[in-house]
């Protein structure tokens, strides 16, 4: 899948992947420059990155991965309540520092929903650093909305915190977002929609 | 669509970065991450946070200071001569 995201005021498109290992080496080698490194999120989100790695390497030993989205539905249709693990990637080769700019880490359960368990930008984006890019969080969280709608998952959910409830609430439209959200019914079919209309999302 | 029309389209979806704390998601903090699945965390990313704490406790001058010198010199790593 691909979608568009904005680039120094010019759309530019990335596409939505599955990742492997090799992905994850990337991700790892994420680095915010100097004049970024004090913004809140940007510590954080480096982190973050590397302990990715270390998690999703302990779910390839443990539970199901699949890497690709054919390869999601052979385990699926294998054997119908198995748990997988997905890292949903936001691939850009236009982007200097990384071609990763998003990651999102997955699982779907036993009765075929869709649990975010965590998610994340590039540093440099985060931290507001030149070219300012626009659009890879909100379009990666619509992607997951359509990716699940893709597989026939009827909800999409995860836990939220005091740092990302407000980020919730506005990609989702919602009033409020407490300590927990659901993409599901009217909410996923609008974030699919908006995938598809505002961020020119294509499958 | 003019292409004008289509960016302003995508910047208007994406206002809810302007609250994007970086990482979001279950757990959504690196520590209680690492500590829900025992991972450990960086030596530098714990730096971060003794001086993250410190400042928070208002106390921005004790986030990280070397063992005081009242046990003397610290020990040297080399070798001493021998003496024949």
């Amino acid at each position: 899948m691909r979608f568009q995201v904005v680039v120094g005021g010019k759309r530019r498109h990335v596409k939505l992947t599955f990742g492997s290992e090799h992905d994850l080496r990337l991700v790892s080698r994420w680095r915010a420059t100097a004049a970024i490194a004090a913004h809140a999120g940007v510590r954080d989100t480096l982190e973050f990155a590397r302990l990715a790695s270390k998690r999703w390497r302990y779910y390839r030993r443990s539970i199901a991965t699949a890497t690709s989205l054919q390869h999601f539905k052979s385990i699926v249709s294998r054997e119908g309540q198995a748990e997988v693990s997905i890292l949903v990637l936001v691939r850009a080769d236009w982007f200097a520092r990384s071609s990763i700019i998003g990651l999102a880490q997955c699982r779907r359960t036993y009765c075929h929903h869709l649990i975010v368990e965590f998610l994340s930008v590039h540093p440099g984006i985060v931290g507001g650093a030149l070219p300012r890019v626009r659009g890879v969080g909100s379009g990666l969280v619509y992607g997951l909305a359509e990716l699940a709608g893709i597989l026939e998952m009827p909800v999409v959910w995860g836990e939220a915190t005091a740092n990302s409830a407000p980020f919730y609430a506005k990609t989702l439209n919602a009033r409020k977002i407490s300590d927990h959200f659901f993409i599901r019914g009217a909410v996923l079919a609008r974030c699919r929609r908006n995938f598809r209309q505002k961020f020119f999302g294509e499958t | 669509m003019s292409e004008a029309e289509m960016v302003r389209r995508i910047e208007k979806a994406s206002e809810a970065e302007d609250v994007l704390p970086g990482v979001l998601g279950m757990l959504g903090n690196p520590v209680t991450f690492a500590a829900r699945w025992g991972l450990p965390l960086s030596k530098s990313y714990l730096k971060h946070l003794r001086k993250r704490v410190a400042k928070t406790n208002g106390n921005p001058g004790s986030a990280h200071r070397r063992r005081a010198s009242s046990k003397g010199p610290p020990n040297s790593r080399t070798r001493k001569a021998v003496k024949d």
